[in-house]
C-alpha cells in the first residue's frame, strides 16, 4: 500500500490550480470576515482552514481509488438520490425551502449528492451505448436520467443546483455524439419554455428574475445586494484598493459577502488584476479537466471528466457572472474561495476524480 | 463522419474559453473602463436607503370606531457612515437645543447603536412631533448625516379597553426575520405579538417598500436609483362595540376577571374584556417598550388574558349542564321535587348545601332559583357522569372554542376514562356530586361558559364564536350554529329556572336585574383554595326572546349572586340602552 501521501501520478495541474484559487479565497473570507480586534483564529478563515485540510484528505483520498469501479455503483447511487430527493420533500421546510435532511448531528442536502449522482449514470450510460446504434426512443433516455431529479430538485426548490446539471449534461450530450447543432437547438426550446416554466417558481424565485431584469424593483431585496455587488466589484479599479481596503467590504455594504457573493470582495480589494488572474486558473482548471476527457481513451473515465469539467467550469461562471450583474441570483457558491465546507469537499472530491481518472485509466 | 470525441472535448475547452472571455471582458467593462464611477459611488457618495413602512391595517368595531390605527410620526436619525466622528459632538449640540434633551444622551444614543446593518439608521430621539420635525428640516443643510424619517406610528385609540383584544405589536428577532424574508418581510417591520394584531398578522400587515437613492456629502438627494412602492395592509372589521369594550372595563375596575358579551343574532362577539389590563400603546414605540417589564413583573398578571386563558371550576353556573342532563336522560322531570336537609350523604360521605338548614322540598324551577346543592347532586346521580361528560364536550367545552384570538385554553371536563387512566383508580359516586354542582377537577374558560349559556338561550344551537366582520370590507365570517341534541322541553324548563333565578324574590340573581328588559341567568360561587370564591355570572336577556348573552367572571370575587349580577346589570342596561337586548 503506497503512503496517502505519495504525490507520484497525481496531475500537477490538478494540484497546484485549486491551491492557488483557495489561497486567493481564504484570504478574502479573512478580509471579508474580519472585524476590528479579532485575531486571525477568530474569524471565519480559521474554519476554512480547516475545512480545506478535511477537502485536501478527501481528495487524496479519491485520487487513490479507481474511478472504474464508481461504474457500478452508479444505478444504485442514482436510485438512492432519487429515494433521497423525494424524502426532502416530506421535511419541514426551512428558509422556505426544503433542502436539508436532518442526520442527528449535522444536516445534509441530497441535491448535491445529485450533481455526483447523475454524472455517473450519464456516464456510464454513454460509455455502454454508442451514439450511432441508438433508437430515437432510446437516445431519449438520457434525457429522462437528468429529468426526473432536475424535477425534484426544482420543487424543493433549489433553482441554483438545479441549473448547474443541465450544462454538464449538454456537454456530455455533446462528446457522445449529439450534433452541437442540435443542442443549440434544445437550448432554444428551452429558454422559449422559460415563461412557462417562471408560472410554477416560487415567488421569491421569481423576484429574483425579475430583479435580475431590473434591479431597481427591489432596491432593498436582492436589488440591494446586485447593486453594491456591482459597486463593489467596479470601484476597485484596475489594481484594486488593497488587502483589508475595500469600503464596501469592510463597511458591510455587502450581504453575504463571504459566501456567495465573495467576488465582490476579490473585485475591490484585488481589483481587475487580480480578477483576471482568478479567471485564468478557473480557466486552467477547467482546460485540464476536458484534456483529460478528450486524452481518455475508455468512455467511462471520458466522460465523467467531461461532465466534472462542465459542472465546476459552469458554477464558477454562474456565480460570476451573477455577482456582476449579469446573471439572475440563484445562490451559487464560488468554487474553492467562497466560504463553506460542504462546497470545498465537494469540489476538491471532484477534482480528485479527475486525478484518479488521469492516474488510472487503461491506456491501450 | 462526426467529429471525433476527442476533438469534442477540446471544442468543449474552448466554448469554456470563449465563456470566461465574456466575463473577464465584462469585468474590464466595470472595473477599468467604469471604474472611476463606481469607485465615485463608494467613497464620496453614499447609497443611501430610506425605508417607507407600508401602513398596518386598521382594526375597527362594528361601527366604523378604530381600536387599532396607525398616526404619522417623525424620528431624528442618523445614518452611521454619513456622519464624521469629529461631527458628532457638534451635532448633537445643535440636535438637543431643539430636541430638549441633552447632547450627552443623543451622543450616547448614537454610540450605542447596535452593530447596524447595511442599510440601518441609529434612532437620536423617537416621535418627535412635526413642529420639532420642520426645525431639524431647515437645518438639515448644517447637519450632514442626520435625517428625519417618517413611519406610521401604531396608535391604539381604547388603550386598556382592548387591550387583550388588540393585543400589541413589537419588532422581530433574528429568526423571524430570516423566516418571514420569503414572504416579503423587512429588517424593521414589526410584528402582531397577542389578540387580532396577532391572529390577522397576515391580513393587516403592510409590506415595506424603500427608496435607494444617491446623496452627495450633503446628503442631498442627486438621483434614485430605486423605487419600491410601500402597500398598506387590509383593515379589519369586528363584531365588537368599542363603546361597550369601554364600558364593561370601567365596570371592572379594580378586580380580576372577566366579561364576554355575545350577539346570538350571528355569535359575534360584542365585547370581550379582561382585568386588569395593560397600555397596547407602550409597547408600539421604543421608548415605550423600556416600561412594559411593569407588566411582566405585576403579580396581578395584567398581560393575561382571563377570557380566553383562566380555567376555573365553574360552581353553581355549570347546574345548568346538570339539569340538561337530567332532564334529557329522562330519569326526573321539571316536576320532580327532592327533598333537601341541608345535607345529603354520598357513598358514605357527607356533602353539605351551601343553606344548612336546607331547603326543603324542591323541584326545578326551585332548585335553579336557589341554586340548591342537594338537588343538583341527586340530578347529576340521576344522569350519570357519563352523560355530563357528553353533554358538557357538545356544549363545546374541554377543547378551545376557536374564537380568533391566539393561545386559547382548552379547560377540562373529567371522564371516566381519564380517571382511570390518569389516576389509576375508578369513578367515584362522590365524584359525580362534585361535578354536578361544578367542582372538582372541572375547569372552564368564561367564554366556553357565555358559549354554553349562549347556546341554552338558542335553544340548543352552539353558535361559532367570532370576533371578525369583515376584511377589507369583504365579508369573512358566515354565522355558523351547531345543533345539539336536546328536547324543546328540556330546554323550556331549564330557561325557566334561569329566568326564576333573576325574576323571584327569593332567586340567587336577582341582582342582575336590568331596567327595561327581563334577565334570566345563573350565578354561580366556585370554592377556589380554602376561604376563597370566584364569583360567576351567565345570563341572556330578553328572557323570552334572548338577543345577547354575557358571562360575568370575578376570580376571587366573592360570591356570585352579589359582585357578578351587578356587574351583569350595569351591562345589561347598557345594551338596552343601545338596543342590544
Amino acid at each position: 500500500m503506497k503512503p496517502l501521501f505519495d504525490l507520484k501520478g497525481v496531475d500537477r495541474t490538478l494540484l497546484i490550480t485549486p491551491l492557488l484559487i483557495f489561497a486567493i479565497g481564504i484570504a478574502n473570507v479573512y478580509s471579508a470576515s474580519f472585524r476590528t480586534g479579532m485575531t486571525f483564529d477568530q474569524t471565519l478563515a480559521t474554519k476554512q482552514v480547516i475545512w480545506m485540510g478535511v477537502a485536501l484528505l478527501a481528495m487524496l483520498m479519491v485520487s487513490r481509488f479507481n474511478y472504474l469501479r464508481l461504474s457500478d455503483i452508479a444505478w444504485p447511487l442514482y436510485a438512492l438520490t432519487l429515494v433521497l430527493l423525494v424524502a426532502v420533500l416530506f421535511t419541514p421546510p426551512r428558509l422556505g425551502a426544503r433542502r436539508w435532511l436532518h442526520l442527528g448531528l449535522f444536516s445534509f442536502q441530497p441535491s448535491e449528492l445529485a450533481k455526483l449522482a447523475v454524472i455517473l449514470v450519464l456516464a456510464r450510460f454513454f460509455a455502454e451505448n454508442r451514439r450511432e446504434y441508438q433508437s430515437r426512443a432510446r437516445a431519449l433516455l438520457p434525457f429522462i436520467i437528468v429529468g426526473v431529479p432536475f424535477l425534484l430538485i426544482l420543487k424543493e426548490p433549489d433553482l441554483g443546483t438545479g441549473l448547474l446539471l443541465m450544462p454538464a449534461f449538454f456537454a456530455m450530450l455533446y462528446l457522445w455524439g449529439f450534433r452541437g447543432r442540435v443542442i443549440l437547438g434544445l437550448l432554444g426550446l428551452g429558454l422559449a419554455l422559460s415563461p412557462v416554466f417562471f408560472h410554477f417558481l416560487r415567488e421569491y424565485q421569481r423576484n429574483r428574475i425579475l430583479v435580475f431584469l431590473n434591479p431597481d424593483l427591489d432596491p432593498l431585496g436582492a436589488g440591494y445586494t446586485i447593486i453594491q455587488s456591482k459597486i463593489a466589484i467596479g470601484s476597485g479599479g484596475l489594481l484594486g484598493k488593497g488587502f483589508m481596503g475595500g469600503t464596501q467590504n469592510q463597511l458591510h455594504f455587502l450581504p453575504e459577502r463571504h459566501t456567495d457573493f465573495i467576488f465582490g470582495v476579490v473585485g475591490e480589494e484585488g481589483g481587475f488584476l487580480l480578477c483576471s488572474a482568478l479567471f485564468a486558473l478557473f480557466w486552467v482548471l477547467v482546460r485540464r479537466g476536458f484534456i483529460i476527457a478528450a486524452q481518455t481513451p475508455e468512455r467511462f473515465g471520458s466522460q465523467l471528466a467531461c461532465g466534472i469539467s462542465a459542472l465546476l467550469g459552469m458554477q464558477a461562471f454562474i456565480n460570476l457572472g451573477m455577482t456582476m450583474g449579469l446573471l439572475p441570483v440563484v445562490g451559487v457558491p464560488l468554487p474553492l474561495v467562497s466560504y463553506g465546507g460542504t462546497s470545498l469537499v465537494t469540489t476538491l472530491s471532484m477534482i480528485g476524480l479527475l486525478i484518479s481518472i488521469r492516474r488510472h485509466r487503461p491506456l491501450f | 463522419m462526426a467529429v471525433p470525441a476527442a476533438n469534442r472535448a477540446e471544442r468543449l475547452a474552448l466554448i469554456a474559453l470563449v465563456l470566461y472571455a465574456l466575463l473577464l471582458f465584462n469585468l474590464f467593462r466595470m472595473q477599468v473602463l467604469k471604474g472611476a464611477y463606481y469607485h465615485e459611488l463608494s467613497e464620496k457618495n453614499r447609497i443611501r436607503v430610506v425605508f417607507l413602512e407600508g401602513t398596518r391595517g386598521k382594526l375597527l368595531d362594528r361601527k366604523g370606531r378604530a381600536l387599532a390605527t396607525s398616526r404619522l410620526s417623525f424620528n431624528c436619525s442618523a445614518v452611521p457612515w454619513e456622519l464624521k466622528k469629529g461631527d458628532v459632538r457638534r451635532t448633537s449640540e445643535i440636535l438637543s437645543r431643539i430636541l430638549g434633551e441633552s447632547a450627552e444622551t443623543l451622543e450616547k444614543r448614537f454610540k450605542d447603536r447596535r452593530k447596524a446593518g447595511a442599510f440601518n439608521t441609529v434612532i437620536l430621539a423617537e416621535d418627535i412631533g412635526a413642529e420639532k420635525a420642520v426645525r431639524i428640516e431647515e437645518l438639515l443643510d448644517t447637519l450632514p448625516g442626520i435625517i428625519i424619517e417618517t413611519r406610521p406610528q401604531r396608535v391604539y385609540p381604547y388603550g386598556d379597553a382592548a387591550a387583550h383584544l388588540t393585543g400589541y405589536i413589537g419588532p422581530m428577532n433574528q429568526t423571524e426575520k430570516d423566516e418571514l424574508e420569503v414572504y416579503g418581510y423587512r429588517e424593521r417591520d414589526w410584528l402582531g405579538r397577542d389578540g387580532l394584531e396577532r391572529s390577522y398578522e397576515s391580513t393587516l400587515h403592510g409590506t415595506s417598500g424603500g427608496l435607494q437613492i444617491e446623496v452627495n456629502s450633503r446628503g442631498k438627494l442627486l438621483r434614485a436609483l430605486g423605487v419600491r412602492e410601500p402597500r398598506d395592509g387590509k383593515d379589519v372589521r369586528l363584531s365588537v362595540d368599542a363603546e361597550l369594550q369601554k364600558f364593561v372595563q370601567q365596570q371592572l375596575e379594580g378586580t380580576k376577571g372577566a366579561v364576554v358579551v355575545i350577539d346570538l343574532a350571528d355569535g359575534g362577539i360584542l365585547s370581550v374584556n379582561s382585568s386588569p389590563s395593560f397600555d397596547p400603546n407602550l409597547f408600539a414605540t421604543a421608548k415605550g417598550r423600556r416600561d412594559v417589564g411593569k407588566y411582566l413583573k405585576d403579580e396581578l398578571a395584567p398581560m393575561l388574558d382571563r377570557a380566553i386563558h383562566g380555567g376555573h371550576p365553574p360552581g353553581s353556573i355549570y347546574k345548568i349542564v346538570t339539569a340538561l342532563a337530567a332532564l334529557q336522560k329522562g330519569r326526573m322531570t321539571p316536576h320532580s321535587t327532592i327533598y333537601c336537609p341541608g345535607q345529603a350523604v354520598i357513598g358514605g360521605i357527607r356533602f353539605g348545601c351551601w343553606k344548612e338548614t336546607g331547603h326543603g322540598s324542591q323541584d326545578l324551577r326551585q332548585a335553579m332559583a336557589h341554586s340548591c346543592n342537594v338537588y343538583f347532586y341527586n340530578a347529576g346521580l340521576a344522569a350519570g357522569a357519563d352523560a355530563i361528560h357528553a353533554l358538557s364536550l357538545d356544549l363545546g367545552m374541554s377543547k378551545p372554542t376557536g374564537v380568533d384570538l391566539p393561545n386559547e385554553k382548552s379547560g377540562f371536563v373529567p371522564s371516566r376514562a381519564w380517571k382511570r387512566s390518569a389516576r389509576g383508580t375508578g369513578w367515584f359516586d362522590g365524584e359525580t356530586a362534585n361535578l354536578s354542582i361544578g367542582q372538582g377537577y372541572l375547569q372552564v374558560t368564561p367564554i366556553q361558559a357565555a358559549l354554553m349559556v349562549s347556546a341554552v338561550a338558542l335553544d340548543g344551537r352552539l353558535p361559532r364564536p367570532h370576533l371578525v366582520k369583515e376584511i377589507d370590507g369583504q365579508k369573512a365570517y358566515e354565522p355558523s350554529f351547531k345543533a345539539l341534541k336536546i328536547d324543546p322541553a328540556v330546554l323550556r324548563a331549564v330557561k325557566e329556572g334561569m329566568d326564576a333565578v333573576v325574576n323571584t324574590d327569593t332567586g340567587t340573581g336577582r341582582l342582575s336585574r336590568a331596567e327595561g328588559t327581563r334577565v334570566a341567568g345563573k350565578t354561580g360561587t366556585a370554592q377556589s383554595g380554602k376561604d376563597r370564591t370566584h364569583a360567576w355570572f351567565v345570563g341572556y336577556a330578553p328572557s323570552d326572546k334572548p338577543r345577547a348573552a354575557m358571562v360575568v367572571f370575578l376570580e376571587h370575587g366573592g360570591r356570585g349572586g352579589v359582585s357578578a349580577a351587578k356587574i351583569a346589570s350595569q351591562v345589561f342596561g347598557w345594551l338596552v340602552k343601545e338596543g342590544y337586548a
